[in-house]
C-alpha cells in the first residue's frame, strides 16, 4: 500500500481484524520492518529497502500508542510522562516538572504519583497520550486508543483527541473500527482489506461514494453495483446481480457503484403511492436496534436487490415490524447518483 | 566413638560408603581397602573370583579413617584393609572385627617431584625453600600422619635445620583426603612436591614424576594389617580373602604393586 | 513422604548436636576460618556471576544468532556436570600446566590453591543457576513494554536499564540467590581445583568432609549451621520477590 499524510492532518485507519492496521503502524512506528518499500517522514528516509536503510524505532520522531497503552507497572504516572524525557538526557528534575505540568493539563495533577494499576482505564489513557505528547512528537500513531473505555469515557477522550490531533504541525495515523471515530476525527479516513487500501479520501466521501462492500457498511450505506442501462423512455436503471434499481443519469456508462444511505428509503405494509420511483416488496430479514439508545431501528429486507433500511423506533413498533413481515421499501431514484 | 546415630545419618553414610544392597543371586565380597592398595586389591580381586567361581569382590577404597567411620556408622563389609595400626586398632576396639588383624604389607613413604621439576627439588632439604607448593594427605590420613611423623625424624637431622618440619608445613598448600589425589596433583604439575607412598608411583604415575627417596632410618614405614568383619554374611568367603593376601601368591602381587611383602620376621614373631 | 526424606535428615543432624555445645564450637578456629572463608568467597563468586553473567542472559534471552542453542547447551553444562569434573576440567585450563594456565603462570599470576581459585570454582558451577532464571525473565517482560519503550526514544542502554531490570528485578534476586546458594554448598570442584587449606581454601563444605573423618560433632555443628545459613537464604528468596511486588503497587485505589 502507499500513501501519506501531511502536518495537521490526520488519517484515520478503517478495516476488519487482522486486516493489517495494526501493522501498518508497527511498520511506521519502526517496531516491524517491511518486506520492501520506504517509509519517509518529511523526506527523511526511515526506511529504505533499496538503499539498506532502517532506521530503529527509537530514533523515529514518532509517537505510538497501543492499543493497551503500555504503561510501565513499575513506574508512577508521573515517572511514565517523564520516561520518554529521561531516555533524551533531559535531566531527572526538568523531565519531572514537564512531567507534572503535562499530566496537569489533563487533569490528571492529583494522581502523579499513582501506579497505572491504580488508574481508571480513562485515566491511563490520558497518561498514556500525555507520555506520548510530552516529546513533541512530529507523528503521533494510535491504535484503537478508545476501543477499551466506557462509552462516557469514550465521548469525553474523543472531544480532547480532537484538539489534541488537530494541533500543529503534526501528522496523525488513527485506527479505529468505529464510524463515529473516523468521522469525527479523521481529516481522510482510508480502508484497509487484507493488506491493501481500497479506498481513501475524506469521510464525506466515503460517506457518500463507498467503493467496496466493507466501507459502505462501515459507513453504514447500501452499496449497489452494477450496469447502467438506458430504457426507451431514458429513464435510467442500475442492473445489478440482485435486482435493478432506477437511478438519476449523471452520464456515466458502463460498471457504475450506487450508495444508498438507509435512512432514504421509507417502509410501508401497503403499496405506497408517491412520486418514489423504487417500490420494493419482501419480507423483513432482521431488526436491529441502533445504540445507544434503540432510537432508531436498522430494518434488513429481502428485496431485489437487498436493502438495509432505517427508521425511527416509533415507526417500527406503530407498523408492527417483525421479522418476516412483508413490506414495501420505497426510496426515490434522483438521489442515487451513480459513480465509478 | 560408636555411639548410635539416628538412622537417618546411617542410612546417609551408607549410601555414602558405597556399601551397596546385598545381591541375592552371586555372593558378593564387600572389600574396605586403604586407597595406597587400589591396584593391587584389584588385581587380588580378580584372582579370587576366579578361585571361587559365582563370587563377586567389591573393593571400597578410602582413607583408612574414612573407612573405620563408615564400619562404626554401619557400613556393611565382609573385609577391613587398613594402612594405619591405630585406624585397625579403633576398629578392634569398637568391636567390629571378627578375629585379630594380620599385618600383611609394608610401605613406605617416598617424595615425588612433577618430571619436569619447576621447583629445582634434587634432595630433601630443598623442600625447606620457601615458596615451594608442597601437597600432602590431611593428617587424619595415616599416610599424612606418617608424613608428619617422617618430617619430624628429619628435622635437626644431618644436613637438616631444626625447624625442617615448620618450614616444609610452611609451604602446604593443600591437605587431600586421600594419598591418591596428592599423586595427582603433582602428576597433573600443579604440586612442586607431594609426600606420597612408593606403591603410589605407578607407571602412570612414574612417567609424569621424578621420586626422592627417604633415607629408612627417617622414614615411617607404613603396617598394613587386615582381618574379617564381624558384620559379614560370607565370613568363610571373608577369611578366604585374608588368606589369599596373606598367602604367597598374594604377597607377589602386592610386591608387584610396589608394597613390601611381610619379613620372615613378622611371620615368625607369631604374627598369623 | 518426599517431605520427610528432605526433613528426617536436617533434623537428624539438629539432634545430634545440643546448642549449648554448637554455640561454643562456633567459637573454634577451624570453624570460624571456614565460616568467613564461605562468606567471603560465596559473595565474591556471586558477584561475579551476576555481572559477568548480565549480558550473556541478555543475549540469550533477547537476541537469536547462529550457534545460539550450542550457547545455551553449554551455559547449562557446568549445571549437569558431576562436580569433581568441572574441578578436574578446571585444573586442566586454569592449572600451573593448563591450557590457559600456563599464560596466567607467565604473567605471574597461579591459581591453583589459592582463595581466588574458591572463587572461580564456585562461579563456574553457580553461573548456570543465575544465567537461566535472569533469561526466563527477561523473557517475562512483555515486549509492549519494550516496545513503548523505544516508541519514547529510549535507546537500548536506557531501555535496558529502566525497563527490562526493574521489570524482571525479582526473578534477577532469584537466580542471584540460588546461585549464592550453589557456591555455598560447592564442594567437588573446590576440593579438586583449589585444594583444601584451611583459612585459604578450605570452606564450610570441605571443613566438614574433611572433620567428619577424626571429628563428628565438629562436623555436625558445621553442617548445623550451613543448613541453618543456606535455609535462611531460600526463605528470604521466597519471602522477597513477594514484598518487592506489592511494595510496587501499593497506595490505595483512588475513588474515581
Amino acid at each position: 500500500m502507499s500513501f501519506e499524510v501531511a502536518p495537521a492532518e490526520t488519517l484515520v485507519l478503517v478495516g476488519e481484524s487482522g486486516a493489517g492496521k495494526t501493522t501498518v503502524l508497527r511498520l511506521l512506528a519502526g517496531l516491524d520492518e517491511p518486506d520492501a518499500g520506504s517509509i519517509r517522514l518529511w523526506g527523511e528516509p526511515y526506511f529504505e529497502k533499496n538503499a539498506g536503510v532502517s532506521v530503529p524505532a527509537w530514533r523515529r520522531d514518532i509517537a505510538y500508542l497501543s492499543q493497551d497503552y503500555a504503561l510501565f507497572p513499575h513506574l508512577s504516572a508521573g515517572d511514565n510522562v517523564a520516561f520518554g524525557l529521561r531516555a533524551n538526557g533531559v535531566r531527572a528534575r526538568d523531565a519531572r516538572a514537564r512531567a507534572v505540568g503535562a499530566l496537569e493539563r489533563v487533569g490528571l495533577a492529583d494522581v502523579t504519583r499513582h501506579r497505572p494499576g491504580q488508574l481508571s482505564g480513562g485515566q491511563q489513557q490520558r497518561v498514556a497520550l500525555a507520555r506520548a505528547l510530552v516529546l513533541e512528537p512530529s507523528v503521533l500513531l494510535l491504535d484503537e486508543p478508545l476501543s477499551a473505555l466506557d462509552l462516557r469515557s469514550r465521548g469525553e477522550l474523543r472531544a480532547e483527541l480532537r484538539t489534541v490531533l488537530h494541533g500543529p504541525a503534526r501528522a496523525s495515523v488513527y485506527v479505529t473500527h468505529n464510524p463515529v471515530e473516523a468521522i469525527a476525527l479523521g481529516t481522510r479516513v482510508a480502508a484497509i482489506e487484507a493488506g491493501h487500501i481500497t479506498q481513501i479520501g475524506t469521510p464525506d466521501e466515503l460517506l457518500r461514494r463507498p467503493r467496496t462492500p466493507y466501507v459502505a457498511a462501515f459507513m453504514g450505506v447500501n452499496l449497489l453495483r452494477g450496469r447502467l442501462i438506458r430504457a426507451a423512455d431514458g429513464r435510467a436503471r442500475l442492473e445489478t446481480a440482485a435486482g435493478s434499481v432506477a437511478v438519476a443519469d449523471t452520464g456515466e456508462e458502463g460498471d457504475l457503484l450506487v450508495a444508498l444511505d438507509p435512512r432514504d428509503i421509507t417502509l410501508h405494509l401497503d403499496r405506497p403511492v408517491g412520486s418514489a420511483q423504487n417500490v420494493l416488496r419482501g419480507p423483513i430479514l432482521e431488526l436491529r436496534p441502533e445504540p445507544p439508545f434503540g432510537e432508531r431501528v436498522r430494518v434488513a429486507v429481502q428485496t431485489e436487490p437487498p436493502l438495509v433500511a432505517e427508521v425511527t423506533r416509533y415507526a417500527a413498533e406503530s407498523l408492527r415490524l417483525q421479522e418476516g413481515t412483508p413490506v414495501w421499501a420505497a426510496f426515490k431514484a434522483t438521489g442515487l447518483r451513480p459513480y465509478r | 566413638m560408636g555411639a548410635s546415630l539416628p538412622a537417618s545419618l546411617t542410612l546417609a553414610l551408607t549410601l555414602l560408603s558405597g556399601a551397596g544392597r546385598a545381591r541375592a543371586q552371586s555372593d558378593l565380597v564387600t572389600v574396605f581397602a586403604a586407597a595406597s592398595l587400589t591396584e593391587a586389591f584389584n588385581e587380588l580381586g580378580r584372582r579370587f573370583e576366579r578361585e571361587h567361581p559365582g563370587t563377586r569382590v567389591r573393593f571400597n577404597y578410602a582413607g583408612s579413617q574414612q573407612l573405620v567411620l563408615q564400619l562404626q556408622q554401619g557400613a556393611e563389609a565382609d573385609a577391613f584393609a587398613s594402612a594405619d595400626e591405630r585406624w585397625m586398632r579403633t576398629a578392634q576396639e569398637d568391636g567390629l572385627l571378627a578375629g585379630a588383624p594380620t599385618l600383611f604389607a609394608r610401605n613406605r613413604l617416598v617424595v615425588i617431584v612433577p618430571a619436569g621439576n619447576p621447583a629445582r627439588v634434587s634432595a630433601l632439604p630443598d623442600l625447606a625453600r620457601p615458596g615451594l607448593k608442597i601437597v600432602l594427605a590431611a593428617e587424619a590420613v595415616p599416610a599424612g600422619r606418617y608424613t608428619r611423623q617422617a618430617l619430624d625424624k628429619l628435622a635437626g637431622a644431618a644436613g637438616f635445620p631444626a625447624d625442617y618440619a615448620a618450614l616444609v608445613l610452611a609451604n602446604l598448600v593443600s591437605e587431600e583426603d586421600n594419598v591418591k589425589a596428592v599423586a595427582t596433583k603433582v602428576e597433573l604439575g600443579e604440586a612442586d612436591a607431594g609426600f606420597v607412598y612408593r606403591s603410589d608411583v605407578r607407571p602412570g604415575v612414574a612417567r609424569a614424576t621424578k621420586v626422592l627417596e627417604i633415607p629408612n632410618r627417617y622414614n615411617v614405614i607404613a603396617a598394613y594389617s587386615i582381618a574379617p568383619l564381624r558384620g559379614s554374611k560370607h565370613i568363610a568367603l571373608a577369611r578366604r580373602f585374608v588368606e589369599l593376601v596373606l598367602g604367597d601368591s598374594g604377597q607377589v602381587v602386592l610386591e608387584r604393586h610396589g608394597l613390601t611383602r611381610r619379613s620372615a620376621s613378622d611371620t615368625a614373631a607369631g604374627r598369623p | 513422604m518426599l517431605l520427610c526424606l528432605f526433613a528426617l535428615p536436617l533434623l537428624a543432624l539438629l539432634f545430634r548436636v545440643p546448642p549449648a555445645s554448637l554455640l561454643q564450637r562456633l567459637g573454634q578456629p577451624v570453624v570460624l576460618e571456614a565460616v568467613r572463608l564461605s562468606l567471603l568467597t560465596t559473595a565474591a563468586a556471586t558477584c561475579l556471576v551476576v555481572v559477568l553473567g548480565l549480558p550473556v542472559a541478555y543475549l540469550v534471552a533477547m537476541r537469536s544468532f547462529p550457534g545460539k542453542r550450542m550457547l545455551e547447551a553449554l551455559i547449562d553444562l557446568p549445571m549437569v556436570l558431576p562436580p569433581t569434573v568441572a574441578g578436574v576440567g578446571l585444573l586442566l585450563a586454569f592449572g600451573r600446566a593448563g591450557l590457559a594456565g600456563r599464560v596466567l603462570a607467565a604473567g605471574g599470576i597461579s591459581l591453583p590453591f589459592t582463595t581466588a581459585a574458591v572463587v572461580l570454582a564456585q562461579a563456574f558451577v553457580a553461573a548456570p543457576f543465575f544465567i537461566t532464571t535472569a533469561a526466563a525473565g527477561f523473557r517475562e517482560v512483555e515486549p509492549r513494554y519494550l516496545d513503548a519503550a523505544a516508541t519514547l526514544r529510549a535507546g537500548p542502554g536506557f531501555a535496558l536499564r529502566h525497563v527490562l531490570l526493574p521489570m524482571s528485578l525479582p526473578s534477577l534476586l532469584a537466580g542471584a540467590a540460588m546461585s549464592w546458594a550453589r557456591a555455598l554448598g560447592e564442594f567437588g570442584a573446590t576440593i579438586t581445583f583449589a585444594g583444601n587449606l584451611p583459612g585459604r581454601t578450605q570452606t564450610m563444605p570441605l571443613a566438614v568432609y574433611i572433620a567428619l573423618q577424626t571429628d563428628l560433632d565438629a562436623s555436625v555443628t558445621l553442617s548445623v549451621l550451613l543448613v541453618l545459613v543456606s535455609f535462611s537464604v531460600l526463605v528470604l528468596l521466597r519471602w522477597a520477590p513477594g514484598r518487592l511486588a506489592s511494595f510496587r503497587a501499593r497506595a490505595p485505589r483512588p475513588a474515581s
